[in-house]
């Protein structure tokens, strides 16, 4: 395993879990990565960055749309899916239904709730680690 | 330049997708990310080959058990409403 260069940072314990939590929903994976978990964090950048895009290629970017019940999931994955969701509103005025629409709101917003699962493992593996030092 | 605005392109319309059985495919590679990604956090180390067997039993569990629920659904319904 390489050294966590959050060790460098020598922040208090708190902030270095909201630094761990705030990495990992802008960019996901990047809370392992902040952490030294570089496999995991590859892991999960790639799989999840292929369930949104393969979300949004299905149904595509109208199938985020803030009015949504989905996109309280789907903002979970990247605070990059508001500015999706305000360029499919509020610029290009973009909609989508039926079947289309159903599967890219399921595949978005599963990858949205899959990185809540990991910004919470991050920022659980972040406390564990910092103990143990 | 032109290819990069083609492939945004497609991220602006939606693709057809019919209500066949075919559509049910659909589901297998949401269902391998999810294995993927719940075992990438839940294993203590990243080893490619127990990491491969974890995710394919975690993927063949799922299916499994979809596959069972569909029929039981299957059954319920052919007994109830015929």
């Amino acid at each position: 395993m390489t050294k966590p260069p959050a060790a460098i940072l020598k922040l208090p314990h708190w902030a270095f879990l909201v630094l761990t939590g705030a990495c990992a929903w802008g960019i996901p994976g990047a809370g392992h990565w902040l952490i030294g978990e570089r496999k995991r964090a590859a892991i999960i950048f790639i799989s999840l960055v292929f369930a949104f895009t393969v979300g949004i290629y299905i149904g595509s970017i109208a199938a985020i749309e803030l009015k949504s019940p989905w996109f309280y999931a789907q903002i979970l994955f990247s605070p990059v899916v508001a500015y999706i969701a305000h360029l499919s509103g509020a610029v290009y005025h973009l909609d989508s239904f039926g079947r289309p629409r159903e599967i890219g709101e399921i595949y978005t917003g599963i990858a949205g709730m899959m990185n809540l699962l990991c910004i919470v493992n991050a920022v659980y593996m972040a406390h564990c680690k910092r103990k143990s030092v | 330049m032109i290819n990069m605005i083609y492939i945004l392109a497609n991220f602006m319309s939606p693709v057809h997708i019919g209500t066949t059985p075919k559509s049910f495919l659909l589901a297998l590679p949401l269902i391998a990310v999810i294995a993927i990604v719940y075992k990438a956090t839940k294993m203590e180390k990243i080893e490619l080959v127990s990491f491969v067997r974890e995710t394919f039993l975690l993927f063949g569990s799922i299916l499994v058990f979809m596959v069972l629920a569909a029929v039981g659904i299957f059954i319920f319904m052919k007994l109830t409403v015929g």
